[in-house]
């Protein structure tokens, strides 16, 4: 008998299918924009292929009596045109049992990747394995090489298993931070901006003020939600920004699956009157020091991955662990104003570079974050998202006005009709 | 142009939402038992995989 192929959902993977579902998606998308119009067909072929080398995302996830879990998938993936909002909760079921979708419509391919799969880090790497391939079947006939370079060596280890340190003392929330208020969309609706961001323009004027450009950013995020949400309903808790941090930065890992942990940046603006967009960049440098550092982001890490080992809770039936975790997910929500996840350099391999305009990456928002904001960059540009399901565009038009004010060359793209400017 | 518009979904019927839920129900029943069935020859493996803590 044919032995079955499972494994355990890594200690980040098993809280997501706790709590997710269509308020809060846990999903995250990346979107490649090609300079010619994508041929279905071809893009299916590749998406198949690419699950043959990436046969750690070839699986469907089962419920077992205490967790979810993963096994091998022997269906095809469902390649379709793009017909709905990014980011939408992944219902497996009707996904042939697939964690990620890939979806296209005209120049640009997109996957949508349940957080249980992987991370940002895994998912880029699947994704531009699936664009290698593509591109390199729609270039057949042209003078274009053969990749031969086959993936790194990964691993489906839990790398927080075997890094946490059971002696770190975890950290505690302390103050619940500022929620967005405003009119809501329809139920499901999301909308997105992207501002395609001049880099070398970006860094100049980071490079000025003396930051990094995750932090001029932030700044630039939390000033945006000061002028144009917090100051109009007297906010009184601190803003705060969950930043996601990629652990393999600080721990050696070659896991293909998550080992990310965050840090969460505040900033309490409620000590005087009026705040100067170089006052909050001074906060944001202040709290990004104090911060990311491995012992604070440690910390984070472990206290995360005691829950999961914790022999009362791991021994609960699933359907009630189900309910525990929702209300603890309301529960940590509001610990944060909104989510900055950044991705850094999206490096692709230089014969594929003339057939790419760009790359998007994109996180659901949800009912406690009611704004994501998410960064990443090719080449030249820098795309900063924000994805929102608040009505007002405020925030958004504020971000594009302090890029105009600093002579940053910036191109906005949506998926609405709103006009993003100056005076809204 | 980016990204498609969107025409306005409809909202599920309540109806709709409980036949919808007990065809979900159903649908784990059978695959259980299929698995079950399926893998008769490694109960104790099944065993392993459905209740892993």
């Amino acid at each position: 008998m044919e032995k079955i192929y499972w494994r355990k959902l890594d200690s980040s993977a098993k809280v997501f299918p706790l709590w997710s579902g269509k308020k809060y998606s846990s999903v995250f998308r990346i979107s490649v924009v090609l300079k010619e119009k994508v041929n279905p067909e071809i893009l299916k072929t590749s998406v198949i292929n690419t699950l043959d080398t990436y046969s750690e995302f070839k699986v469907k996830m089962k419920a077992g009596f205490f967790w979810y879990y993963l096994e091998k998938n022997n269906k095809e993936p469902i390649i379709q045109i793009e017909n709905d909002y990014p980011c939408k909760y992944i219902d497996y079921k009707k996904n042939n049992g697939y964690l990620f979708k890939v979806t296209y419509y005209r120049n640009k391919i997109n996957i949508d990747i349940f957080h249980s799969l992987t991370d940002g880090r895994g998912g880029i790497e699947f994704f531009k394995e699936i664009i290698y391939r593509y591109l390199e079947s729609k270039n057949k006939n042209s003078n274009q090489t053969i990749r031969y370079t086959q993936k790194e060596e990964y691993s489906t280890e839990d790398s927080y298993i075997k890094n946490y340190n059971k002696k770190i003392k975890s950290k505690r929330f302390i103050q619940s931070a500022y929620i967005l208020k405003g009119r809501k969309l329809e139920k499901g609706e999301i909308s997105t901006t992207h501002y395609v961001i001049n880099l070398k323009e970006l860094k100049k004027n980071a490079e000025e003020n003396d930051v990094s450009l995750t932090t001029y950013l932030a700044a630039m995020t939390v000033y945006s939600i000061y002028q144009t949400n917090y100051k109009i309903h007297s906010g009184k808790n601190p803003i705060k920004i969950c930043i996601p941090v990629d652990l393999k930065n600080y721990i050696k890992s070659n896991t293909i699956l998550n080992f990310f942990s965050y840090m969460t940046i505040s900033v309490n603006l409620s000590q005087k009157k009026e705040y100067t967009f170089d006052e909050i960049l001074r906060l944001v440098e202040k709290e990004f020091k104090q911060k990311l550092v491995k012992e604070e982001i440690e910390k984070t890490m472990t206290g995360n991955v005691k829950l999961g080992r914790f022999l009362p809770f791991r021994i609960i039936p699933l359907p009630i662990k189900y309910g525990i975790m929702r209300i603890v997910n309301k529960i940590i929500k509001l610990y944060a104003t909104t989510t900055l996840s950044n991705i850094g350099k999206i490096e692709v391999e230089e014969k594929y570079k003339e057939d790419i305009e760009e790359f998007l990456l994109l996180v659901a928002p949800d009912e406690g974050e009611k704004i994501k904001c998410s960064i990443c960059s090719f080449e030249n540009n820098l795309v900063y998202t924000i994805t929102n399901i608040l009505e007002g565009k405020e925030i958004e038009s504020k971000f594009f006005e302090i890029l105009e004010e600093n002579d940053i060359e910036v191109k906005i793209e949506r998926n609405d009709d709103y006009v993003i400017s100056k005076n809204k | 142009m980016l990204y498609p518009k969107i025409s306005k979904q409809n909202k599920r019927k309540l109806k709709d939402r409980i036949v919808n839920s007990v065809d979900n129900i159903i649908d784990v029943i059978i695959e259980n038992l299929e698995y079950l069935i399926n893998n008769k020859g490694s109960l104790l493996e099944v065993i392993l995989i459905r209740f892993h803590i």
